[in-house]
This record gives structure tokens, C-alpha cells and sequence, in this order.
């Protein structure tokens, strides 16, 4: 652990706002039980945002329109990133998928003064949308920029409030919201694993996103299980494992597998185009 | 009734439970509906979901769904796991389907012309008076012409035989047409049906433009094969992309080619001669046909050093192309996109297909693999009608010989045709034009009668998914929720009409239900059809694998090795290269009217709601803009504005533009937002195809002097990863 990993861990069992001492995961969770996460294989994902739309349509986000976009006020629990190297014709445009990373060492949960965002004994990143007042507090500590604040009340002209899916809370001016990791079918998936008496199989919680995703990049997992597929995946690939901003300390619950890039190491100039264009 | 539709059966069940319904006084219609706890409809508790296996016919990408129901209302679309083609997997527009089901700007009641054509004035009919207005015409019509989006199965075969019934033919309108590559597969595969892409266990993938992993074809199907390209086998496959302007696909590329407009055959002639001349492949692989298209003479006239120039690509480049290619097989080239939309798209077509020839990779796992030919009564997705076609009619309606009556469904020749090709006011000459749709659009509003149609997941249909999983499948469709509107589905109201007016000649179903079951009876034959009807409609469709897998007839290839692309006008006037795309959410422009679309970021300039430009930084410093500068681009046959966007990855010399907005109809969210580009290409065809050659547009740029701020999700114009690494990488040698 790099000393600024070590650093934010000492803090972890941190104070609130309100004197309060706020746990660490280690200390509130169970290492033997389940820890929601997710493994994110950039070399799979292609960008392609279909994860983006699976995760508004489940999760009734307000519409993002046009001036909501101009003011840098769009919402998108998950949003995929792009970013460019080199210049023509060497340039190579990559993509990432970004969400709540939900940090075991959340900088969000500690300086939230009426305890909205918390961390569950399930390795989730929890708000509480009513008890939030808008300080947004978390939002400004988040390093990942996940954390929307609602300016306005959400608008679906008539008929399109049909579609609102009644098993989420739909959010009202003044609050934050953020990913949830889906916890609306995380819970559905425990009520129907209960009544019937059994565990949660392997690879019975799929987020919207995850769900949707038609290159498998992103994998919903617990963590804990050493038996589940992602973590098995994520073992295997120790070597292009990382985690986002890892300077943070934050502890996320999200694994990035490595992009892998052949030609990384290629002379950009060998590639230069032959000048005879227009 | 012969067999209880689920759709009547659901109008049945309110009407049943209008026994205890309580009826206010003066309470909205909708309101009235109050479910009774104690007769409850079957399928229906409150509160529980219930999901429906139905196919995603409204965005032509043949991807079977499930949809979650509650309280009658769809709630979210998820893919189905057992179809072959999408295997549980979505694209962005399958998901917003649900979207354009509850759009508030949804056509609800059918409308006839006040005003001029194209002037939006129109008044509310009640359907009687619609369609005995549309019967009328119909009976005094000599001709009749059925144009429609890209359709199959029952609906493409009842389009085909009503337009015959009436004296006319069925078109097929695509705004970027497939026929070029049909064409290829013909020419270069001799398959009638296009070929399955073994992405999942290929080894390489040379792709001259087309953007597989976007819009192109199938993509979802392409994507759940491109995952285990990626990371699904032991050696991580490679995908070598070749075009003039940066597509999502090339954007994931390993290598990532620019080459000259038009030039991309010449390119894949060049490899082919690289791959000849070095051994790279059994001369026993590509001895044949290397003759066929004049043997190794003729390929030596494409050796890197004598096709450079010409395309744009340096000679040391062009041999590790071909290298890495040959070296990694099995694998397979394909063309699609720009490459095919110039004037000698299909010889760049064809060159692209003699290379799965030489390295072996036609018929071979991880290559490119036949697809079953279609059974029986199934009508396989109709194809294309070529532009040179469309607009050689438009002409003929022009001269003086149109049909009487139009039909148009699910097209919009008039905002994608060139404003050069005149169809506008070809459309206008035919005497009746009647609109189906669930959504305005340019040509409906052209129409004399508009008739509201239900909704994708709101009617009976079946599809059969082009290209097809190597597998016989035909996806069925099935009403998911109660109409929304008073819609009625195309297939009905030809049928309707069929019968009241050519009851001798009409087929023996009353209704799109009778029609799909019973064409799915004849299909999937054998013991008790009521218990395997249900099975079916429980899958989402049926699927198998009762057939011969080979390609069973020999190529026909005629490359013309020499075919230089054509270009419109001159390039002193016009120094700059238009390329038009489509945007992973908006495609050709048909799903723009859906909020959640025009607000995905498209995945290169994540740019939203608008039109923009996308420029090298080179060329926007020769014309002094920057970000957010308002341009018109002006052709020979048009103009139209965009706001700047600098990409790094843009070629100088080249302006991509995305293709979609520009409309005056379809409602809040799509009317008066961006400009059509395709409106001012040049009407230049594909030879030897017949397609738009959509890529041979040159064009000036003049800045207009104003600015508006790109919508784009990126905060840091063009953030860098080479600068804080956010995406970690390793070249995994």
C-alpha cells in the first residue's frame, strides 16, 4: 500500500461532521460475507453507451436535455469517459465506464452531517433520499464526479411517466443521487433467494448496466465469493487489475482490468500518412 | 374470433372487469379504468411484473427482448436470453424503445392534409372517415406504390402481395443502404443471404470502414462476439480498421488506419499483393482467384510502393497490415461504411472479400460462415431498394407517370433522399399519399392521410434477423401492453383494405395475429401447434439448425481493378471531403424524436442534441475557428450549419458529420435541432450497385461568425490519458 493509501486508511475510521466516529468497511462489514462489486474490463468495453441508457431507464433519471447538458448539470449515474492520446493519425480514442466506485473508504459517507450516504453491511454506498438536504458535501469530496445534485424537479410529459419503474424512488429538487449498484433488484434477488430457502447463486444480481452490456465488460460480483466467476476473473487477471485514482485510498468496489494495447510501444512517426490529400 | 388473441384478450379483460368499474362524472377516460381486486384480468395482480418475450422490430437491428410489464404499463426492455442473435444483450436504441412507446408526440388519431403538402396543417379524423377516405382512393387507383423501411417476415410479405394485388410494387427504403455489401456477398461469397461473422473465435479482423461495433448491421450481435475476441480464447484477438474518418469501431481498433477516400480497395488490393508476394498465405488459398482477377500481374500494379500515394498510406505500413493479417488467422476482412459508399464502393467491396479468399478464411471457423437460406411462406427481410432505383422513380413521377396512390411505413425517403434527387417533389406528384406511423416525420408530412400505427410493443409481427446466427430463426412480436393510442398496426389496415376492396385476391387471414400464427405454423411444423404456438411466443420466436452449412455457388468476380472513386465537382471549389455517419444512438435519423437517444453522448466528441462538425485541428486553424464556431459547410448541391468540433483524430481534409437531426416534424424533441447533411450530398451512385455514394461529397467551409456551446458530456475539451492516466493499458507481449 503506497504511504497515501496508508494515509487515507488511518482516516478511514474518520469523525463526522456531527462528532460521530464513522466505521470502515472492514470494521462494519463481513469479510466472510457479501461485498458488491463490479469488474470492468476496458479491453471488452467498447464505448458503445448502452450501459447508460439501461441504467436511466432503469433507475428513472430525469431527462437529460440539451440545456442540462450546456450547464453541466446532466445526469448520468454511469457515464462512459473518453479520452484521447497522440494526434492524427496516430490518435487513439479511449473509453472508460465511470459510476459510484462504491469506496470501502468512502470520502463521500464522512462528511455527510445528517448521515444520508452510508455504507451498508453489504459493501454498498447508500443514500437516503430523504434524509438528504442538499449541503452536497458528498458530492464536492467525491474524486469520481459521480454524485449529481437535483437542481430541478424531474419532469416525463404525460404519457411518458408510464414508463417510471415503481420500484425506484423518483428524486425531487434539492437532493444528490448516484448509483445504487441497482440495489432496487439486489433486494429483489435476496427476497426471492429467502422464500425459497437457498443462496444467492452466482451471478443472480445483474444491474441494468452490467445486464445490458454486449461485450460482457462489466461484471457484477460479490467480492467476497471466492467461487463467483468475476472473482475468479479478476484473480486471473491480477495483472491487469487496478482501481480508479488508487492514490485516493478510497478502497472501491469497482476492478478495472487493463486496457491492452499492442502497438503501445510503436514509433508514432512510422505511421505518419502519406501527404497527397487535398 | 378464431383463437383469443392476447391483445383482444387483454381489451377483453378491461371490458370484463367494467363491471365494477367506477365511473366518475366528468373524470378523464383513462382515469375510469379502476381494476377490481376481486376480478382480476388473468396476468394481472397488482404490483406484479410480468414480462413479455416480443422482438424490436421498431429499430431494425433484429434483437429479441423481453419487456417488464407492470399494471399494464411497460416498464424496461431487457434482452432476451435465449435468442441466438443478441443472446441477452441490448444496444442503446433497443433499450429506449419503451421511450418511444409512451412518447408524448405519438401520432394518436389519423390526421388529413388542410394546407399545402409539407406545411404541417392538418385536421383530426375519427377511423371510419379515415379509412373510408383511404378506400376511396384505393378503389379508383389504377397503381399503387408500398414504400417502407427495411421489414420482413409476415409484414414484408403482406406489403409485397397487397402492392401486387393493387397493381404496384413493394420499395425498400434504407438511409444508408445495405445493398452495396449484398452486392459484395453475392459477387465475392455467392451466398444470397449475408454471411455470419465469426467475431467470437477469429484471431484478426481487417474491417475497411465498417463500423461493426456501432450501427453497422447487427452490432449487438457483433458485440457479444467482439467481447470474446477481445479476452474469450487464449490469443487476444486483433482488429485492424481502415477508413478516412475515425469510427467507434476504429476507435477500438488496434490499429487504426486513415486512408484516402475512396481508396480502401486499392488498400486491400495492395495487402493482397503483399500477402502474394511474401508468401504470407498457401499460394493453394488464393491461386485461383488471383486468376480470376487477372492473376499476379494485375495485383503487382497495387504493390505498396505503387499505391501509397494514392492512398494515402505508407508503403512499411501497408506490410504490417498484411502481415499481422495473414499471421493472424483464422480471420476475415469486411467492408462497410465510407468504403462502400463511393463510386467504386463495390470493387473496394470485392478487393476486401478476395482477401478472406487468399488467407482461407470463407467458410472456416473464425471466418465468415453461411447463413441458412429461408424456409417456406417466410419472407426473408426484403431487400434493399437500391438509390439509383428510388430516384430513377422519382424521376419517372416527375415526368409525368406516377403512381395514384402512395403507402409509406416506417421510411423517410424525404429527409434522407439528396435535395438534388427532387423526391420531394416527386412525392408530390403522385395524386394520394397516405403516412403510417407512430411519430411524424418529413415524409408523412407530406401525406394527404397520416393513420397512427401502434407501436413495436403493441402488435403482432415476426422477423427474421439479417444477418442471421448461422441458425434458421424467426423472432416473433407480440403485443406487450394495450394500445396506447387508437393505432392500428400496418399489417391490419392493408388487410382491412385487401379484403374490402380485392376480397378475391386477399389472403385467407382477418388479422396480423392470424397472419404470424399462421405462418408460424407452417414453419415450425410437427406435433401439437396450440402447446408450441405458446412455447414460441414464451421464447420470443423459434430457432434451429436443420440444414447445410456451405456456400453453394462460385463467386462471380468482376473487380475493376483500375475504377478510380468520382467525386462531385471539383476539388479547387470544394478542397474538403464530407463524410457522414451515423451516431451509435441516432443512427439514420428515424429515432431522433426519443429524448433518451438525442442525449447519448456520441462516443467520440460525446456530443448531444445537435450537429456538429468534426475538424483536424490543422484545417480549423487554416479556416480560423475553434470549438463551438458555427460553420457552413457548403456543397455544389447544398449548404447546411454545424458547430465545430477539433478532433485529434479527424483527418485534415476531412469533415465528419453525424447524420440525424435537421427535421421540421416529429415533435418537441426532434423538430428544429441540427441540419441534415444528407440533404446536400451529390445524387452520386455506387457502379454496379446502385447505392448512394454518400462518401463522394466534396465541400468549403465558411465560418458563419457565431458560437454555440458544443452540448457535450466532456467537461475538458479533448482530456488527455497520456496526461493523467485514468486508462491504464499494457501491450500484453
Amino acid at each position: 500500500m503506497s504511504s497515501s493509501a496508508n494515509e487515507a486508511a488511518s482516516r478511514a475510521s474518520a469523525v463526522s461532521s456531527m462528532g460521530q466516529t464513522i466505521p470502515t468497511d472492514a470494521e462494519v462489514g463481513h469479510p466472510e460475507g457479501v461485498r458488491w462489486g463490479m469488474v470492468v474490463d476496458l479491453d471488452r468495453c467498447t464505448g458503445c453507451q448502452a450501459c447508460v441508457v439501461a441504467c436511466q431507464a432503469e433507475n428513472n433519471i430525469a431527462l437529460n436535455e440539451e440545456q442540462r447538458v450546456l450547464e453541466r448539470r446532466a445526469k448520468t449515474w454511469i457515464r462512459i469517459e473518453r479520452y484521447w492520446e497522440g494526434e492524427f493519425p496516430n490518435a487513439k480514442a479511449r473509453f472508460i465506464p465511470v459510476l459510484c466506485q462504491h469506496c470501502g473508504n468512502a470520502p463521500c459517507e464522512t462528511v455527510c452531517p445528517v448521515w444520508a450516504t452510508y455504507h451498508n453491511n453489504e459493501g454498498l454506498n447508500v443514500q437516503v433520499y430523504n434524509r438528504c438536504i442538499g449541503t452536497r458535501f458528498c458530492a464536492n469530496g467525491c474524486p469520481y464526479s459521480v454524485r449529481y445534485f437535483n437542481f430541478w424537479n424531474p419532469e416525463w410529459p404525460e404519457p411518458m411517466n408510464n414508463q417510471l419503474n415503481p420500484d425506484v424512488t423518483v428524486r425531487t429538487k434539492g437532493i444528490i443521487e448516484k448509483c445504487t449498484f441497482c440495489i432496487q433488484r439486489i433486494n429483489r434477488v435476496q427476497v426471492t433467494a429467502k422464500t425459497e430457502g437457498r443462496e444467492i447463486r452466482s451471478g443472480e444480481v445483474q444491474p441494468a448496466c452490467a445486464q445490458s452490456c454486449p461485450t460482457s465488460a462489466l461484471v457484477f460480483c460479490d467480492l467476497n465469493d471466492p467461487e463467483s466467476a468475476p472473482a475468479q476473473l479478476a484473480e486471473a487477471e491480477a495483472g491487469r487489475s487496478y482501481t480508479l485514482l488508487e492514490h485516493f485510498g478510497t478502497d472501491p468496489g469497482i476492478i478495472y482490468l487493463k486496457k491492452v494495447d499492442p502497438h503501445a510501444e510503436l514509433e508514432e512517426d512510422s505511421h505518419a500518412p502519406v501527404e497527397t490529400h487535398a | 374470433m378464431s383463437g383469443l388473441g392476447r391483445r383482444r384478450f387483454l381489451v377483453g379483460s378491461a371490458a370484463l372487469a367494467g363491471g365494477a368499474t367506477v365511473v366518475a362524472c366528468a373524470a378523464p377516460e383513462r382515469e375510469s379504468q379502476v381494476q377490481s381486486f376481486v376480478l382480476q384480468p388473468e396476468l394481472s395482480l397488482p404490483g406484479q411484473e410480468l414480462w413479455f418475450a416480443t422482438t424490436c422490430a421498431h429499430s431494425s437491428c433484429g434483437n429479441s427482448v423481453v419487456v417488464r410489464t407492470i399494471d399494464g404499463r411497460a416498464k424496461k426492455v431487457e434482452g432476451n436470453p435465449a435468442f441466438p442473435v443478441n443472446q441477452g444483450k441490448l444496444n442503446v436504441r433497443s433499450q429506449a424503445g419503451v421511450q418511444s412507446l409512451y412518447h408524448p408526440d405519438r401520432l394518436t388519431v389519423p390526421r388529413r392534409r388542410r394546407g399545402l403538402r409539407g406545411a404541417n396543417e392538418f385536421e383530426d379524423l375519427e377511423w371510419p372517415a379515415g379509412l373510408d377516405l383511404l378506400t376511396e382512393k384505393m378503389s379508383e387507383a389504377r397503381s399503387v406504390v408500398v414504400i417502407t423501411g427495411p421489414i420482413s417476415g409476415t409484414r414484408a410479405r403482406i406489403a409485397r402481395d397487397f402492392a401486387t394485388a393493387f397493381g404496384g410494387e413493394h420499395v425498400v427504403y434504407e438511409t444508408l443502404e445495405s445493398t452495396v455489401w449484398r452486392k459484395t456477398v453475392q459477387d465475392g461469397l455467392g451466398a444470397r443471404r449475408l454471411p455470419y461473422l465469426d467475431i467470437a473465435n477469429a484471431h484478426s479482423i481487417l474491417s475497411f470502414g465498417a463500423d461493426f461495433l456501432s450501427t453497422w448491421l447487427s452490432p449487438t450481435q457483433y458485440g457479444v462476439g467482439y467481447g470474446e475476441f477481445r479476452q474469450g480464447h487464449g490469443e487476444r484477438g486483433r482488429l485492424i480498421q481502415v477508413e478516412p474518418r475515425m469510427s467507434l469501431t476504429g476507435a477500438n481498433a488496434d490499429s487504426w488506419v486513415y486512408v484516402h477516400p475512396g481508396q480502401e480497395g486499392a488498400l486491400a488490393l495492395s495487402i493482397a499483393q503483399v500477402i502474394a508476394a511474401e508468401g504470407l498465405a498457401p499460394p493453394d488459398n488464393w491461386f485461383n482467384v488471383v486468376s480470376q482477377v487477372g492473376g499476379l500481374d494485375a495485383l503487382n500494379a497495387y504493390a505498396p510502393d505503387r499505391v501509397s500515394q494514392r492512398t494515402g498510406v505508407p508503403v512499411e505500413r501497408i506490410q504490417e497490415i498484411a502481415r499481422e493479417f495473414a499471421s493472424h488467422q483464422p480471420g476475415f476482412a469486411i467492408a462497410g461504411g465510407p468504403a462502400l459508399a463511393s463510386t467504386n464502393g463495390l470493387d473496394n467491396g470485392l478487393a476486401a472479400m478476395l482477401l478472406n479468399h487468399m488467407v482461407g478464411s470463407v467458410g472456416q471457423p473464425g471466418g465468415l460462415l453461411p447463413n441458412p437460406d429461408l424456409r417456406s411462406s417466410v419472407t426473408p427481410p426484403t431487400e434493399p431498394t437500391s438509390f439509383a432505383d428510388l430516384a430513377g422513380r422519382g424521376n419517372t413521377w416527375l415526368e409525368g407517370d406516377p403512381p395514384d396512390v402512395a403507402i409509406v411505413f416506417e421510411a423517410d425517403p424525404v429527409y434522407g433522399m439528396p435535395d438534388a434527387t427532387r423526391f420531394a417533389d416527386a412525392l408530390g406528384k403522385i395524386p394520394f399519399v397516405v403516412g403510417i406511423g407512430t411519430i411524424m416525420n418529413e415524409t408523412l408530412g407530406h401525406a394527404d392521410l397520416v393513420l397512427p400505427s401502434t407501436h413495436a410493443f403493441e402488435e403482432w409481427g415476426d422477423y427474421v434477423p439479417d444477418p442471421a446466427p448461422r441458425q434458421h430463426v424467426v423472432g416473433l412480436q407480440q403485443p406487450v401492453v394495450r394500445p396506447t393510442t387508437s393505432g392500428r398496426s400496418f399489417g391490419d389496415i392493408l388487410l382491412t383494405l385487401w379484403h374490402d376492396l380485392r376480397p378475391n385476391l386477399a389472403p385467407p387471414w382477418d388479422t396480423m395475429r392470424d397472419a404470424v400464427r399462421a405462418n408460424a405454423a407452417e414453419v415450425f411444423r410437427g406435433g401439437d401447434f396450440e402447446e408450441r404456438w405458446v412455447e414460441l411466443l414464451k421464447n420470443g420466436g423459434g430457432w434451429n439448425d436443420d440444414w447445410a452449412p456451405e456456400f453453394r455457388s462460385s463467386p462471380n468476380w468482376h473487380i475493376n481493378l483500375l475504377a478510380e472513386p468520382a467525386f462531385s465537382d471539383n476539388g479547387v471549389e470544394f478542397p474538403l471531403h464530407v463524410i457522414p455517419f451515423e451516431g451509435v444512438a441516432l443512427g439514420g435519423g428515424d429515432e431522433t424524436a426519443n429524448p433518451w437517444l438525442q442525449a447519448t453522448p456520441d462516443p467520440i466528441s460525446t456530443a448531444t442534441w445537435t450537429t456538429w462538425v468534426e475538424m483536424n485541428p490543422s484545417t480549423a486553424a487554416a479556416l480560423n475557428v475553434s470549438r463551438g464556431d458555427v460553420v457552413r459547410i457548403e456543397t455544389a448541391h447544398g449548404e447546411f450549419e454545424a458547430g465545430v468540433y477539433i478532433s485529434p483524430a479527424a483527418a485534415p481534409g476531412v469533415l465528419g458529420v453525424p447524420i440525424g437531426q435537421g427535421h421540421t416534424f416529429g415533435g418537441r424533441w426532434r423538430e428544429d435541432r441540427g441540419s441534415n447533411v444528407l440533404a446536400s450530398l451529390a445524387p452520386l451512385t455506387v457502379a454496379g450497385a446502385g447505392g448512394l455514394a454518400w462518401a463522394a461529397t466534396r465541400a468549403r467551409v465558411r465560418p458563419t461568425g457565431d458560437y454555440r456551446q458544443l452540448p457535450t458530456i466532456e467537461v475538458l475539451p479533448n482530456a488527455r490519458n497520456d496526461v493523467e492516466e485514468v486508462i491504464v493499458q499494457i501491450t500484453n507481449e
